[in-house]
């Protein structure tokens, strides 16, 4: 069952996503305004689902798809945070 | 439903074909991530990362979908949920970046051509 | 379209319960014969047949998946090149849809294919800016999501 796909492959994309997020903390220590730091962390965070999904196919278990899950959604939510701050109005709207 | 196609040539092409989304996958990520680093402009950063990372992600959960429906584990729910919604989330996200940057007066990019928007 | 959808699967679950067996294919055999149904009996519901409506969305859905690979591609060759070949800028577009769900379902797709990304809208919803990465010929990308995007909007949702 986890013989499917050789682990070779598995590795070079384990490698691949690795020097991606490398290239992401590059970004996120030189960036010259808030914003690019947030989009580096969302797309690092982009980078560990994939890292953690890799990892799930060689181990042949479903049982960390929920941390991708949960890593996706708190992402998504993070930067909208980040964005309403740098806005400068409320971050929770009171007057809907 | 269980190991279906793991028989002879079926188990060589579905191996490839697991194997091709998943590079395709990887290397979408890795070239959103060096758009990052290399694009001038945090507009134009936000294009390479957003569509990088959303597609990259896409196809590394389809490859995983096809993974778990012939390994026998079932078909996996949960990654379709996380495609659809990477697929909604994302560019509500760069829209909301971009637009938050344009009203703190990040600059263009020297290079840009035009800029009909004006501030406002 | 959801009485239509509703009766459709009303009558799939009557035959499969007629046939006092609850599997998948029963269902499916049953929703084909409410499909059938459904398309004879178009006059009594005074709207049209609704799977022409969910092929629809089919179409725009895979035009959508299409766009998005392209836009990657677009990206790839684009951070390939060893000098950056970029003349980006913000356009107007000015929009026909109406309905705020439309209005959003244009940005995400405006945002998701090569090159745009939706910046903000004007207050009183006519104009959308855009801000793309090579403004090669500013007529040819209105052009284009005006043709790909939002007729098919409209005709979805007429």
């Amino acid at each position: 069952m986890t013989g499917i796909v050789p682990s070779l492959v598995l590795d070079i994309c384990l490698g691949i996503v690795s020097l991606a997020l490398l290239f992401c903390l590059y970004r996120i220590i030189v960036g010259p305004s808030a914003a690019d730091r947030a989009v580096a962390a969302d797309t690092m965070g982009v980078g560990v689902m994939a890292a953690i999904s890799l990892y799930s196919l060689r181990l042949g278990t479903t049982e960390y798809l929920s941390a991708v899950l949960v890593i996706a959604i708190l992402g998504f939510v993070g930067l909208v945070i980040v964005a309403k701050f740098i806005y400068g109005g409320d971050i929770i709207d009171r007057y809907r | 439903m269980g190991v279906i196609l793991l028989t002879g040539i079926g188990s060589v092409v579905i191996a490839v074909i697991i194997s091709f989304l998943l590079f395709l996958g990887s290397i979408f990520i890795l070239v959103g991530s060096i758009g990052l680093v290399r694009f001038p402009d945090i507009y134009c950063r936000l294009h390479a990362a957003t569509k990088g990372a959303t597609l990259g992600m896409m196809s590394i959960m389809l490859a995983s979908i096809i993974f778990f429906y012939v390994a026998g584990l079932g078909f996996s729910a949960r990654n379709l949920l996380v495609i659809v919604f990477i697929m909604l989330t994302n560019p509500v996200g760069a829209h909301m970046i971009a637009k938050a940057s344009y009203h703190y007066d990040v600059e263009l990019w020297t290079g840009s051509i035009s800029d009909e928007w004006g501030g406002q | 379209m959801a009485r239509q959808l509703f009766a459709n699967i009303a009558i799939a679950l009557i035959w499969a319960f007629l046939h006092t067996s609850y599997t998948f294919k029963d269902f499916f055999i049953g929703f084909v014969i409410g499909a059938i149904l459904l398309y004879i009996f178009q006059r009594r519901f005074g709207q049209d047949f609704y799977l022409r409506k969910i092929l629809k969305v089919l179409k725009l859905s895979f035009i959508f998946l299409k766009e998005i690979v392209v836009a990657n591609f677009q990206v790839f060759f684009l951070v390939i090149k060893p000098k950056l070949y970029l003349r980006p800028g913000i356009i107007q577009l000015p929009i026909d849809v109406r309905s705020p769900l439309k209005i959003v379902l244009l940005a995400n797709m405006i945002t998701l294919t090569p090159g745009t990304l939706t910046m903000e809208i004007s207050p009183d919803n006519k104009i959308l800016y855009i801000h793309v990465l090579d403004i090669g010929d500013e007529e040819a990308i209105k052009n284009d999501i005006r043709t790909k995007f939002e007729n098919n909007i409209k005709e979805c949702s007429k």
